[in-house]
């Protein structure tokens, strides 16, 4: 994608190319004949390259993929979930919560929201998406990862003061959740374009 | 967001070499090149420029620092707000009860479920009379039970007929009988505080059944009065004692089983009416769905429970008030 300012740019490095041009084969590429991905990434300062924020981001969101697909499907199956510390009727029950209310926001189940979620999140946990500076990238990733810890911070609220219940499926992806928002902060932070001075 | 290290000015200078900008003559050098790094300058020019780097290291730094203050500060205000979550919760603070009916003192912490919302409960109650009387006396199931005739003890608080509840909110059939005692008490009065449980057993296909518990509920009626007890918790503690009398009526005709209704010592029900295993994998929300949509085994069956019930009612309540039992004009029992 060409910015108006990219494009004309473009624009005047072509009338002078053509000027310019040494005397080389006709196709050979010049070493300044940029595409109009390369002029608009030329804009922008690169990242400081980091391994660690791709290693450290990807297995929270599989994990929580993972548990996020096996919640959905309980849900539609309707059948009780494995509680790893009960789901007898007790503070701790798994049953309770999916099967509250508040299980669903807008008519759609959470744990719906979970997998999309955890798919984005999966998409911009990538090493290629931490080496990419677009700031829409590098934005999208760190509000998405706020987003996720305000929509935990909500469900905690109405585990224990709607539902009176804590399911421990659920406690997981916050946890996964929260993680991940920790690692997306430092990563962001770690990855952060060195500044340019003029 | 953690912001990134970079200015307004910063982001329209590239680190990677730029093509020519046209406009210039003798253009084509990245733009770093035509700027050579700090402190490269011969001369006294490059003091200056040493300084000028320092200063710049020390801005960095100065937002590194910043930055990192930041994203504590981030993940510190989760960590509170959780905290104090779970700090009010541990203090007892924090009732249930925000946009439902008003619940009963204590009714959610003892009993440990969520407050049946006010909305959920109008749908719960929204068959209409003709559906149940219509149900009670056409409709015909294998596993349907209607009410059992008994002459025992009446039941009379201040003037009015009294309905006793024996039950406990592990119990599956308690679980069962309860949505259709809702549904048809509600239409001689008005419940409020009820909460959400699940059943609690170890009978397959009806291990975790959801329900309402009456514990801490209120009921009020200007024709019939309504006394439950809840035995015991779904954790099988107790959690109310009822009168010997009725624990002897439950030990004469079930063997000490629940639940027990008793109609003002005219009428038992003993037992579900129909089947729990209908309420299987539903929730509450559910559940009520299709009763409020009436198209299903489950609400055929529920809204036959009701109108037998009601129409029992209408025999103790000597038939008041009219509007109701004149579409219920005798009792649908059991052989006694």
């Amino acid at each position: 994608m060409a910015t108006g300012r990219t494009a004309a740019r473009r624009r005047r490095h072509l009338a002078m190319r053509s000027s310019l041009r040494p005397a080389t084969a006709p196709g050979t590429p010049l070493a300044m004949d940029l595409d109009e991905e390369s002029w608009a990434a030329a804009d922008r300062p690169a990242v400081r390259p980091r391994r660690w924020p791709a290693l450290a981001g990807m297995p929270p969101c599989v994990a929580g993929l993972g548990l996020a697909a096996y919640l959905t499907v309980i849900h539609f199956q309707g059948v009780t979930p494995v509680c790893p510390l009960g789901s007898t009727g007790g503070v701790v029950d798994c049953a309770a919560v999916v099967t509250s209310p508040q299980s669903s926001i807008l008519g759609i189940p959470v744990p719906v929201y979970g997998l999309l979620f955890f798919l984005t999140m999966l998409a911009l946990q990538t090493p290629w998406a931490w080496r990419s500076a677009n700031p829409f990238i590098r934005r999208g990733r760190m509000a998405a990862a706020a987003v996720g810890v305000g929509m935990i911070l909500w469900l905690i609220y109405a585990e224990l003061f709607i539902i009176g219940k804590i399911c421990i499926d659920c406690t997981t992806v916050h946890v996964l959740t929260f993680g991940l928002f920790c690692t997306t902060l430092f990563g962001t932070m770690a990855t952060a374009p060195e500044p340019q001075y003029r | 967001m953690a912001p990134d290290n970079q200015t307004g000015g910063a982001r329209r200078t590239p680190a990677t070499p730029v093509p020519p900008r046209g406009g210039k003559k003798g253009g084509g050098r990245p733009a770093a090149s035509r700027r050579p790094a700090a402190g490269s300058r011969p001369g006294s020019g490059g003091a200056a420029a040493r300084s000028v780097a320092n200063r710049r290291e020390a801005i960095q730094r100065q937002r590194q620092r910043r930055n990192t203050l930041m994203a504590i500060a981030a993940i510190g205000v989760v960590i509170v707000v959780v905290a104090v979550f779970v700090a009010v919760k541990l203090s007892g603070g924090g009732k249930t009860n925000v946009g439902t009916i008003k619940a009963g003192k204590g009714a959610a912490q003892a009993s440990g479920g969520a407050a049946l919302p006010a909305a959920e409960y109008a749908k719960l109650t929204s068959p209409s009379l003709a559906t149940l009387a219509a149900a009670a006396y056409h409709y015909h199931h294998a596993q349907l039970v209607a009410p059992t005739p008994i002459k025992s003890f009446p039941i009379t608080t201040g003037g009015k007929p009294g309905i006793v509840y024996v039950g406990a909110e592990y119990c599956p059939y308690c679980a069962t009988e309860r949505w259709a005692m809702i549904l048809a008490l509600s239409k001689f009065g008005t419940f409020s505080g009820l909460t959400q449980i699940r059943s609690n057993t170890a009978d397959p296909g009806i291990q975790h059944l959801a329900t309402l518990s009456f514990y801490g509920s209120s009921y009020t009626s200007k024709y019939i009065s309504f006394t439950p007890y809840e035995l015991q918790n779904t954790q099988y503690k107790t959690l109310q004692t009822a009168p010997a009398k009725y624990l002897a009526l439950s030990q004469k005709y079930m063997g000490g089983g629940i639940p027990l209704v008793d109609l003002d010592g005219k009428v038992f029900v003993l037992g579900a009416e129909y089947d729990p295993h209908l309420l299987a994998g539903l929730d509450q929300k559910q559940i009520i769905d299709q009763v409020a949509t009436g198209t299903t085994v489950l609400s055929a069956n529920m809204d036959a429970d009701a109108g037998m019930l009601i129409s029992n009612i209408c025999k103790i309540t000597h038939g008041r008030p009219g509007n109701v039992c004149k579409l219920f004009p005798t009792p649908v029992q059991t052989k006694g």
